[in-house]
């Protein structure tokens, strides 16, 4: 029997000229494990929102073709009666926690289906068991970590006992070794003979789990040009640019980062890692005076970071981080980057930098509505655009797709190239691998 | 005290609040509140650094925009901003008197004391007790509300990731003078409150999808202990009994009439006294 079946679909969303998705298929079968994968703006999420009615019910739009999800007609049905067959979870756990206990979190869902409180009770329990989640029922959802917030996410989903799971880039929040947990556990779930349809980039550790996998159609394949190959090599005998003796650091007189010592030279490429909250981000925004150091020093060019005001740091240093949307604020997306420009009092190439991060035909769209790979290059573009000597990038490949990743690691070899040095935040081994000059691994803020 | 004595009491504080501005009970329901605050271990820094930055604007435009009163302290010179056909849209300085001057103070404490009363709320009740509270029949208010509770704490976070984000971008936050800081700082909203709507929007498509429809069980029912009923009707009446005052014309005060001292009724000093359980019942707590 088919749990899912999208006939023919083409959608586009209230307001939008171009189409999210043009003459879509894709048949799920009862108790399969499917993989979708794609290029951002593909039109994973849209797919995942059509799954449970949130399109075309809860957002409006133009839709044609045939959805059925459980047997039911989506168009037909209200996502509150989809709810309870299709189970939704989202990339970002922090926006989609609604109560402020983990019990009550699990029980929203459960009271929207109106169950009495013995039931309510046991499901609780029942899921908590299953997900290994019970030590945080009595916890308040603001003091989790992100993979406790992905797992008590999956699990209010779970407690509503749905008969097809949808899970839109789930682990994009989570370090190796939560995403292997999560893996593991949707391997099992499947086995249980739950429907799991995963949109996923971790396309590696997921495809194990998957019986099949699903490429989304790209109108854009083919039309990119080759990528110029970089030559960049590790080196070690450059001038220091970026030297940290004895840092102590965090927040409100309490240190997260203690005694850490390095140095970053031009054309080395520094990689910091380790698992989440072991204080990577706290350490890394004191490269550029978004921390003071509470004990020992940061100098960046030769400036003392605790002499220095971030704004005059910037000209020798860039900072990206982990959300790029934070570093997202104009009109338009060349607007961005003389935004940069203007406050940093250079000169730049605008027009030279959106092409060489292929943005050049989104020169005047708004930037928030590029998607997520394109935020992370325009982000990139406009601090790059005032051309600094270092640049400190937080998670960079978080949730973009294989071909965004490859041109980002391309801009980062082409910065290195010129003599300049770059510090990545990173739980990607891969990116390590292809990048790092070194690396050090942090462990409760060592 | 249970949420829906939190909801009375904020009810009771902003129903004090706006019906005077005699500025001797917009000074004690000031000192309540501040007590309340104070009742949960919370600094006094945080109220008074924000009650004198939204002071500013209500004392400016009193002082310089408002030409009412007799007593004249002093005069600076008159500027007339016109917009079109010549036609005057304010006029800034000319007499500035004594009366426009307590104007812009009360109207200083009345902000502050609204802004203190939601934080009051906020900071005692959760997003998941006011869900409960909602009536069944109104499943835009609950999530509103949910969504609304959630905002706060979120919009902080977000605006300090922004500026951080500038910073790194040469946008002076923290250096230059005090009007280019104030500047780059305004121009921080547009994007912080982008930033939050659309959180709040993907938290509502979560709580769409999860099937929220108004209508639902509670798993977990708040107790109505004996002193809730006693708070509940303690509230009840205090804001019967403001609303009395009011129609009453005992909490009545205008200072653009004649500067007198303000007057002070017994009876006024009723809801005050009623404001104070959450303040007692949080030192009894701790």
């Amino acid at each position: 029997m088919k749990a899912v079946e999208i006939r023919n679909v083409s959608y586009r969303y209230p307001g939008r000229k171009e189409y999210a998705l043009k003459n879509f298929n894709l048949t799920v079968e009862e108790g399969e494990f499917v993989l979708v994968k794609g290029p951002s703006g593909s039109g994973k999420s849209t797919v995942c929102r059509l799954m449970n009615g949130l399109i075309p019910n809860y957002f409006g739009g133009e839709i044609r073709g045939s959805v059925n999800v459980g047997g039911l007609d989506v168009g037909a049905h209200t996502v509150a009666e989809m709810s309870g067959r299709v189970g939704l979870v989202f990339q970002d756990p922090e926006n989609q926690i609604i109560m402020s206990k983990v019990e009550g979190e699990i029980a929203f869902g459960l009271e929207n289906m109106m169950l009495s409180s013995k039931e309510i009770r046991e499901r609780i329990r029942w899921v908590a068991q299953r997900l290994g989640i019970t030590n945080l029922l009595s916890r308040g959802t603001e003091k989790l970590s992100g993979g406790e917030k992905q797992r008590v996410v999956l699990a209010s989903v779970l407690a509503m006992r749905p008969r097809i799971l949808v899970l839109d880039e789930p682990s994009s929040q989570l370090d190796p070794e939560g995403r292997r947990g999560l893996f593991r556990l949707l391997a099992s779930l499947k086995d249980d003979g739950l429907t799991v349809i995963i949109v996923e980039h971790n396309i590696d550790e997921v495809s194990p789990c998957a019986d099949r996998t699903f490429e989304m159609p790209d109108e854009r394949k083919g039309k990119a040009g080759k990528t110029k190959p970089r030559v960049w090599k590790r080196k070690k005998q450059g001038e220091v640019l970026l030297d940290v003796r004895r840092l102590s650091g965090g927040y409100d007189g309490k240190a997260v980062v203690r005694d850490v010592d390095l140095v970053v030279r031009a054309g080395e490429c520094l990689a910091v890692t380790g698992r989440n909250g072991v204080g990577k981000t706290t350490l890394v925004k004191h490269f550029n005076g978004l921390l003071a150091p509470m004990k020992g020093s940061v100098k960046v060019c030769g400036l003392d970071t605790r002499d220095t005001p971030t704004e005059v740091l910037a000209t020798c240093v860039a900072y990206l981080p982990q959300n790029p949307q934070d570093m997202l604020f104009c009109d338009t997306a060349e607007d961005e980057l003389r935004f940069t420009l203007k406050h940093l009092g250079v000169e730049g190439d605008v027009e030279g930098t959106l092409k060489r991060f292929g943005l050049i035909k989104h020169r005047l769209d708004f930037p928030r509505d590029l998607s997520v790979g394109e935020k992370q290059r325009l982000a990139l573009a406009a601090v790059l655009v005032g051309d600094p000597k270092v640049l400190v990038l937080d998670e960079p490949t978080r949730g973009i797709d294989a071909e965004a990743r490859d041109e980002l690691v391309g801009a980062i070899r082409d910065f290195l190239a010129r003599g300049r040095a770059a510090v990545i935040v990173t739980q990607d081994r891969k990116l390590v691998k292809e990048m790092a000059s070194d690396e050090i691994r942090m462990g409760d803020g060592r | 005290m249970n949420t829906l004595n939190w909801g009375l009491s904020l009810a009771l504080a902003t129903a004090y609040c706006t019906f005077t501005y005699n500025p001797a009970y917009q000074l004690l329901l000031l000192a309540v509140l501040s007590a309340y605050t104070l009742s949960k271990r919370q600094s006094l820094r945080t109220y008074i650094k924000t009650g004198l930055l939204v002071s500013a604007v209500p004392l400016f435009v009193n002082v310089f925009l408002i030409h009412q009163g007799k007593t004249v302290l002093f005069t600076i010179p008159k500027t007339v901003v016109v917009a079109g056909f010549n036609v005057p849209l304010l006029i800034f300085g000319g007499k500035i008197t004594a009366e426009s001057a307590a104007m812009g103070a009360i109207m200083a404490v009345f902000i502050t004391n609204m802004m203190a009363a939601f934080q009051a709320f906020n900071n005692s009740t959760t997003p998941d007790a006011v869900l409960r509270l909602m009536p069944q029949s109104m499943p835009a208010a609950g999530m509103v509300s949910s969504i609304a509770l959630r905002f706060i704490p979120t919009v902080i976070r977000d605006y300090s990731s922004i500026r951080d984000a500038q910073a790194s971008r040469g946008v002076k936050v923290n250096t230059g003078n005090t009007h280019s800081r104030m500047g780059n700082q305004l121009k921080l909203i547009a994007p912080t409150v982008l930033t939050s709507l659309e959180r709040g929007f993907n938290l509502a498509e979560s709580i769409a999808s999860r099937g929220y429809t108004g209508k639902r069980t509670a798993y977990r029912k708040e107790e109505w202990m004996k002193t809730d009923k006693i708070c509940s009707g303690a509230f009840a009446a205090a804001i019967a009994i403001t609303c009395c005052l009011k129609y009453a014309g005992l909490m009545e005060y205008w200072p653009y009439d004649s500067l007198v001292i303000p007057p002070i009724s017994y009876a006024a000093l009723i809801p005050l006294i009623a404001l104070s359980i959450p303040v007692l019942t949080e030192y009894e707590s701790s």
